[in-house]
């Protein structure tokens, strides 16, 4: 972006980009598609949008911004993305292709599920709030919580919610999934005051507090877990869970909730980066790892910290200047942000997964943006296409987006195209030569510093 | 209720709605059960209502860690005391079980008539414990748990066996039909070149039988790297433009669900499938169709010399796709032919199969080292009637058939378990430092000299068109 002395105006530039690009992103109205990287799965091939958490984050960005500039456009936008995600709803109250990373598949995740709910239930409060009417959101977001979430997760005899229908196996308790889906119930005790939900959620939230960390290592103090069986602490998850916290402390006026998320967000703190940014997690020794470097996670680390500020004299000077110039850094001039630093395993490099943009984790940077807005109007769009020089492992290419289509390209004479995705379409291509790199691949190889791309190791064209 | 319809209708829940099944129903279904036929008519039957979830949750780990413990509003553990039969164990050692079993059946068919759902669960894996956390007396026998509650889904009645496959005139194998038995629902032989198509089929319907609408009797499951297959072949299907394809064989429809979802999300390819008997057929189809995927089943034409034909016209498909299946058939090259006959002349086949010593089929092997004429069960997954072909004869057979191959695609991988087991064992002997790099790539890397799974896109070859 372009050297602006005027915070605000640097902000309005960049969201109005941001939300140009997310307009391209658009398989059919209100669905939003495309690849999607995350750190321990990737879906190049398949495009299609689904129900997943990128609808939290849009949604309440599009409110944000019609609450600011009362553009109509906003919230027709927000409307849009809330009857998409009611047009996957199924009898049972899930959402069809709830799975992000692993789209698509049969069942429902319940953190996606939670967190587009939680989208829903923003929607439903705002049009509440400007004397229109919200029933039917509110009502799918019951639907799914009390068909779903409830009946699938609930754990009577731990008194929390698990993360997958599998009862039995520890990794089923995962902190930072029971809290968004803690969340929903509380919003919906909110909403309907209904007491059964307050009681889920005190439950939920004594389980989530008794794995606070409270002494041991002087890095981790403050922090949760991932889950039982794994001890890292992630700065992203980490954040989710605080604004829940935080949110419990809003409704229900709990003291403990605050005293805890003033802790996590101590530990957040230590995670921050002298230019901005934090790193990624701390391992059970309190090893701290910055890579791989996911710009929309550390987006919702600065947004609870600007909301902990609140709430909280200790963290009242936490200031969010760096940490949104550093990320401000990693828009390109297509209007998204890419994905993060540091898959490649020479950092110094960019990989073709820090490289591509995606919607489910721009929603946490657009919603952070919206929140921190000022102004009143948005500048114009500013770019149409950009060129980015990548690295597969080692094979230099070439990452070009535009309006119509995602390309990673050979940069010699020939051009030959290694990955395309036409916007709008539910499949991307892959050419056979780079396929290995272009499937899902399960375990987290970027942070154990090795590759297992080697799954298909040969693609033999005869 | 009619005691005929309510047999035919009863069908087991898994899946149970929270609301609490009123005390006088359940005192009905109780009533039913000790109206019951037992021997000598001792009625040595006792019930535990286990109610208390924390006991509930610690019965469920001796039990073979049973989800339902927490789902069903009504937990029964029914007893039945050995020691007071009159009949000497040496004489009809099973008596108990017997009495238990029509106890059981009349309170599961009462629960039918009220509209309540109801599923029986023998898997009592440490009873000895069981018997301590209850209070249980030695001599009786924990028999099964009976599940109840309302039922929240609706079960379809998955195929059925023919009663003239099982009724025997005077001595065993005598069928009163007078026609040959058809196979166990395991094979008596891991080579399906010795299977009729007619055995085939009766197995698949017992497959699904058995499995029910929640098992996935697959040799390898949906896992990321399937998933990798199925973008790989639906980003294939997308380049070429298929826009009216066959599944071989689709079964519960795991991977052709899988597919259907890349590659149909508005309608716009026509998904046809050929299933092995007129009854899986309508099963598959109505499975898919309550996830919203129209895909019309057809059953396979099976001739009285075992051979088999497509019940769709010639030329009318523009790829086929076999997630699988090959590995199964009684004879591969017999329906490659049909499948070239009913694709047009520059059509797509894409063949996914188990190769021959990957991970898989030497963890298959080494099973049937121990039992080789009877599958052990708790590995149908890796059992029943495939054998994996080496990827060089599939190959030629598909060239056989009338097919160009056009990419070989290889996966190498390791079944969960023994991904999971080697992490372990890596535990446990003090290097798990290293069970995170050991449990996937590093075994990939070091032991995956052959693939486990290959997909094969090959093209029908026409008439002087170029591939």
């Amino acid at each position: 972006m372009g050297e602006l002395s005027d915070p605000n105006e640097k902000i309005g530039l960049s969201l109005s980009a941001l939300s140009d690009w997310f307009d391209t992103m658009r398989i059919r109205r209100g669905a939003y598609g495309g690849p999607v990287i995350h750190w321990w799965l990737c879906s190049f091939i398949y495009c299609g949008a689904g129900a997943n958490w990128t609808y939290e984050g849009l949604i309440e960005a599009y409110l944000e911004l019609h609450r600011k500039t009362r553009n109509d456009l906003w919230l027709k936008r927000a409307s849009e993305a809330a009857e998409y995600l009611l047009s996957l709803q199924m009898p049972d109250g899930t959402y069809r292709n709830s799975f992000f990373e692993l789209n698509p598949l049969q069942g429902s995740s319940s953190v996606h599920e939670a967190s587009a709910d939680l989208g829903l239930i923003s929607l439903a409060s705002y049009l509440e709030s400007i004397g229109d009417h919200g029933g039917k959101y509110l009502d799918a977001t019951l639907k799914n919580a009390e068909r779903s979430l409830f009946q699938r997760l609930w754990d009577p005899t731990v008194g929390t919610f698990r993360s997958t229908d599998n009862i039995l196996i520890k990794s089923s308790y995962v902190f930072n999934m029971m809290a968004t889906v803690a969340q929903v119930f509380l919003r919906l005790y909110q909403s309907t005051q209904e007491a059964k939900y307050r009681k889920l959620v005190s439950s939920a939230l004594s389980y989530i507090l008794r794995y606070q960390r409270k002494s041991p290592h002087e890095i981790l103090l403050g922090s949760f877990p991932q889950g039982l069986r794994d001890e890292n602490a992630y700065a992203l998850y980490n954040a989710r869970i605080l604004t829940f916290l935080l949110d419990a402390h809003k409704i229900l006026g709990d003291e403990k909730a605050l005293r805890a998320a003033d802790l996590c967000g101590l530990f957040l703190k230590k995670l921050g980066r002298k230019g901005g940014g934090f790193a990624f997690f701390a391992n059970r020794e309190g090893k701290i790892y910055d890579y791989p470097n996911l710009v929309g996670g550390m987006a919702e680390v600065t947004r609870a910290l600007l909301e902990l500020r609140n709430f909280s004299t200790e963290h009242s000077s936490f200031d969010e200047k760096p940490h949104v110039q550093w990320l401000l850094g990693f828009q390109d001039s297509i209007g998204g942000f890419r994905t993060g630093a540091g898959f490649h395993y020479d950092v110094k490099k960019t990989d073709y997964k820090d490289v591509f943009h995606v919607c489910g984790w721009n929603d946490k940077i657009f919603r952070l943006l919206a929140s921190l807005f000022q102004g009143h109007t948005l500048k114009e769009k500013i770019g149409t296409e950009m060129k980015e020089t990548c690295w597969i492992e080692k094979t230099r290419a070439t990452f070009i987006e535009n309006d119509k289509q995602v390309i990673i390209q050979d940069p010699s004479e020939d051009q030959k195209i290694i990955y395309r995705w036409n916007k709008g379409e539910n499949l991307g291509f892959v050419d056979d030569e780079y396929l290995k790199y272009f499937v899902r691949i399960a375990p987290a190889q970027s942070i154990l510093g090795y590759n297992i791309s080697d799954m298909i190791r040969s693609t033999v064209r005869v | 209720m009619d005691v005929y319809k309510a047999i035919r209708e009863r069908r087991s829940s898994r899946l149970f709605k929270k609301e609490p099944i009123p005390q006088e129903e359940l005192r009905v279904i109780l009533d039913a059960g000790r109206w019951a036929p037992t021997g000598c008519n001792k009625q040595l039957f006792e019930t535990i209502l286990i109610e208390d979830l924390k006991l509930r949750r610690q019965v469920a780990r001796l039990s073979n860690n049973q989800t339902y413990f927490y789902q069903a509003p009504v937990v029964l553990l029914m007893l039945y005391d050995e020691s007071k039969e009159l009949v000497p164990k040496g004489v009809a050692p099973d008596v108990p079980a017997i009495s238990s079993g029509a106890f059981v059946q009349n309170m599961l068919l009462q629960a039918h008539a009220l509209g309540i759902g109801s599923l029986v669960v023998s898997a009592i894996t440490k009873k000895k414990k069981l018997r301590q956390l209850l209070n249980i007396p030695n001599c009786y026998e924990p028999m099964c748990f009976v599940f109840l509650g309302y039922p929240d889904e609706e079960v379809f009645p998955p195929p059925r066996r023919e009663i003239d496959d099982f009724v025997h005139l005077n001595k065993f194998g005598n069928l009163i039909t007078g026609r040959k038995r058809l196979g166990a629902l395991y094979p008596n032989s891991p080579d399906p070149k010795k299977w009729t198509w007619e055995e085939y089929a009766e197995f698949k319907k017992r497959i699904i039988h058995y499995a029910g609408p929640t098992g996935i009797p697959e040799p390898v499951g949906l896992n990321s790297l399937t998933s990798s297959l199925i973008d790989i072949v639906s980003m294939r299907m997308n380049c070429r433009g298929i826009k009216k394809t066959l599944d071989l064989f689709p079964s519960e429809g795991l991977f052709l669900r899988s597919l259907a979802w890349r590659i149909d999300p508005d309608g716009d390819v026509q998904l046809f499938a050929v299933e092995l008997s007129q009854e899986t057929a309508e099963y598959v189809e109505h499975m898919f169709g309550k996830d919203g995927i129209r895909c019309q089943v057809e059953a396979l034409k099976l001739s009285q010399n075992n051979d088999v034909a497509f019940p769709f016209e010639k030329e009318s498909f523009d790829g086929v796709t076999c997630f699988f299946r090959l590995e199964n058939v009684p004879n591969r090259l017999s329906i490659l032919r049909e499948v070239k006959s009913v694709l047009r002349d520059d059509g797509v086949i894409f063949v996914a199969f188990l190769n021959r010593l990957g991970a898989f089929d030497i963890i298959h092997r080494l099973i049937s080292l121990n039992k080789p004429n009877n599958f052990n069960k708790r590995w149908h997954w890796l059992s029943g009637p495939w054998c994996a072909p080496p990827k060089k004869l599939v190959l030629k057979e598909i060239k056989q058939a009338g097919f160009q191959t056009v990419a070989c695609y290889q996966f190498y991988d390791l079944p969960s378990l023994l991904r999971i087991g080697g992490a372990s064992l890596l535990h446990s002997i003090g290097f798990g430092h290293l069970s995170e790099k050991a449990s996937y790539s590093g075994f990939v890397k070091n032991t995956g000299l052959l693939p486990s799974i290959v997909l094969v896109e090959a093209q029908k070859k026409g008439d002087g068109r170029t591939v």
